[in-house]
């Protein structure tokens, strides 16, 4: 058993993909909010996608580990800095035992993924590790906490020195001030102008992991009828009464009586996962065939890397690490 | 007259089908129907089902299936096939809860925007059998609907932050109880001691569409008593 000690934490909880598959005991999925960051992670230290793994938000986060593992940063991370020396984000690395591994509060974005080769022993609730505010669980680390972790992985079987690096080479997705958010057309869209979700909206502080408040022009409704109660997806983009918009995240009520003028796309969720406060978001218009074409793409693009990963470990002689 | 579905895409990975019909019942029917049936097909790539009182939302995994797929699994649904889904024998429970004060903030407000007094609103509340329509957030939470009101109850327009676990809440011409701390923007007229959802069990909440929820209004002291050792809701044996 691997212990993993939690030196500096910030905000950062064990994460994975959430509670999919709930929704008819009203429970919602939740999960990392940039899960295409999160999948990548858990693909370079060849884990499953969904596996736990660490989501910091907006803060700095350090540790140690009792033995050498295998790690990968991504998300907003720019770099991993190791013992003082920087290593690269977005790649395989190999940390010996004792090292000290930070990552950097993010200067762009806001959430960074810290996947480590192995199982993270957390408590499962309903299939999940993910925090759920509404059922009060999850696994929030505090500074000093120790996190186990099961893994297979012994050590490389050659001498090294400093901390290697394998060029896996994934592209990793650059956070901006500005987040393009691709929307497709909602059930209220023909009861709004032409023009709505034109301007530029800020992201506002009162933002979480339900949804995004986001200040500028409160789009105005042609009707003014009411909405009953109805399922709501995460992405939903509605105009709340108390003005401005409400884009609707992984944590979401599961019902909302609100106008939804359009949808995030699956690919721009993980962009929304990245907004702080502050953040600017611009709407683009598109249509459901590109965006499932752009979830296909990536999703292919993460098919990919697993094989890389797969084949790198192996003629490393750690093809046994891979889940 | 057979319920017509208005199929719509809802986002890259949603479908959003509204049941057309004069008649509210059939409508909440047809929604539940089509919700069971697909339980039962569990058709590639559908992962989560939100049937509501007259509208299911499907969410589906774009990488496995898309819009054309599910919608089709949808049409060839015949109205014949839902009709036949009926509720298996539907349950009474009982409800015991405080109104007003500190429990129910809203309740003065509510009754006077609908022209009555808070113990007339109160009655009526009581002497209604609540239908729970679907469970929805948070964490199962009944959705009902009972009496008719005069005219449809606002939601406030600055949702409160925090409400408080077992909180019965109106807006519109429905009622529903928060099972959880959450935020919320449903008017609040009472607070319930029982326990509606234990997410620790496999099955996390007893109540189901279809069931009906009686309220019986009590005192602060039978509260407090209640209050120390909740239970889980109570099947209505007077019913």
């Amino acid at each position: 058993m691997t212990i993993l000690t939690v030196l500096q934490s910030g905000y950062a909880t064990v994460q994975d993909l959430g509670r999919a598959g709930r929704a008819s005991v009203g429970i919602c999925v939740n999960g990392a909010a940039d899960s295409h960051a999160a999948t990548t992670a858990n693909t370079l230290v060849g884990n499953r996608l969904g596996s736990a793994l660490i989501e910091t938000t907006g803060s700095a986060f350090s540790f140690v580990a009792s033995a050498d593992i295998v790690i990968a940063v991504t998300g907003a991370a720019e770099k991993v800095v190791v013992d003082g020396f920087d290593q690269p984000a977005w790649e395989t690395l190999v940390v010996p035992a004792g090292r000290h591994v930070l990552v950097e509060a993010p200067h762009r974005g806001w959430r960074c993924y810290v996947a480590i080769n192995g199982l993270i022993e957390a408590d499962v609730v309903l299939g999940s590790v993910a925090p759920d505010s509404l059922l009060g669980v999850g696994t929030r680390l505090l500074g000093g906490q120790e996190l186990s972790i099961r893994s297979r992985f012994e050590g490389l079987d050659h001498p090294h020195t400093g901390v290697p690096v394998f060029r896996i080479g994934p592209s990793p997705a650059r956070c901006a001030a500005t987040i393009h958010v691709d929307v497709t057309p909602g059930p209220e869209r023909d009861q709004f102008g032409h023009d709505v979700l034109d301007p530029p909206y800020e992201v506002s502080v009162s933002s979480d992991h339900v949804g995004l408040r986001a200040s500028g022009p409160t789009p105005a409704r042609s009707d003014a009828g009411e909405i009953l109660s109805r399922g709501v997806p995460v992405g939903a983009v509605e105009v709340p009464p108390s003005g401005g918009l409400l884009v609707l995240l992984r944590g979401r009520l599961l019902t909302a009586g609100y106008p939804v003028p359009a949808v995030a796309t699956a690919t721009s969720l993980d962009r929304l996962g990245q907004a702080r406060p502050g953040s600017t978001l611009m709407f683009r218009w598109t249509d459901t065939r590109t965006a499932v074409g752009a979830a296909r793409d990536r999703r292919r693009a993460t098919d990919e890397l697993g094989r890389r990963v797969a084949s790198a470990f192996r003629s490393s002689g750690i093809g046994h690490v891979l889940d | 007259m057979t319920p017509r579905l208005d199929i719509r895409e809802y986002g890259d990975s949603g479908l959003l089908v509204d049941v057309a019909h004069d008649d509210h019942e059939s409508r909440w029917a047809t929604a539940q129907g089509i919700r069971a049936v697909l339980e039962d097909l569990r058709p590639p790539g559908l992962v989560d089902i939100v049937a509501t009182f007259d509208s299911v939302f499907l969410a589906f995994d774009p990488l496995v299936t898309d819009h054309a797929a599910l919608g089709l699994v949808v049409e060839t649904i015949g109205p014949e096939v839902v009709s036949t889904v009926a509720v298996a024998s539907p349950r009474v429970f009982r409800v015991p809860t405080l109104y007003g004060g500190d429990a129910g903030p809203d309740l003065d407000e509510v009754a006077s925007d609908l022209g009555m007094t808070a113990q007339e609103l109160v009655d009526r509340h009581t002497s209604t059998t609540w239908r729970i329509r679907f469970r929805a957030s948070p964490v199962g939470a009944p959705f009902m609907d009972g009496p008719t009101w005069p005219r449809p109850i606002p939601r406030l327009s600055e949702p409160r932050t925090r409400v408080s676990p077992g909180s019965v809440a109106l807006s519109g011409q429905q009622c529903v109880i928060y099972p959880v701390a959450s935020p919320g923007g449903w008017r609040l007229i009472g607070v319930t001691p029982s326990i509606l959802v234990d997410p620790s069990g496999d099955v996390p909440v007893v109540h189901v569409p279809g069931d009906s929820l009686r309220f019986v209004s009590v005192g602060p002291a039978e509260f407090a008593r209640l209050s120390e050792q909740p239970e889980e809701l109570m099947v209505d044996t007077s019913a």
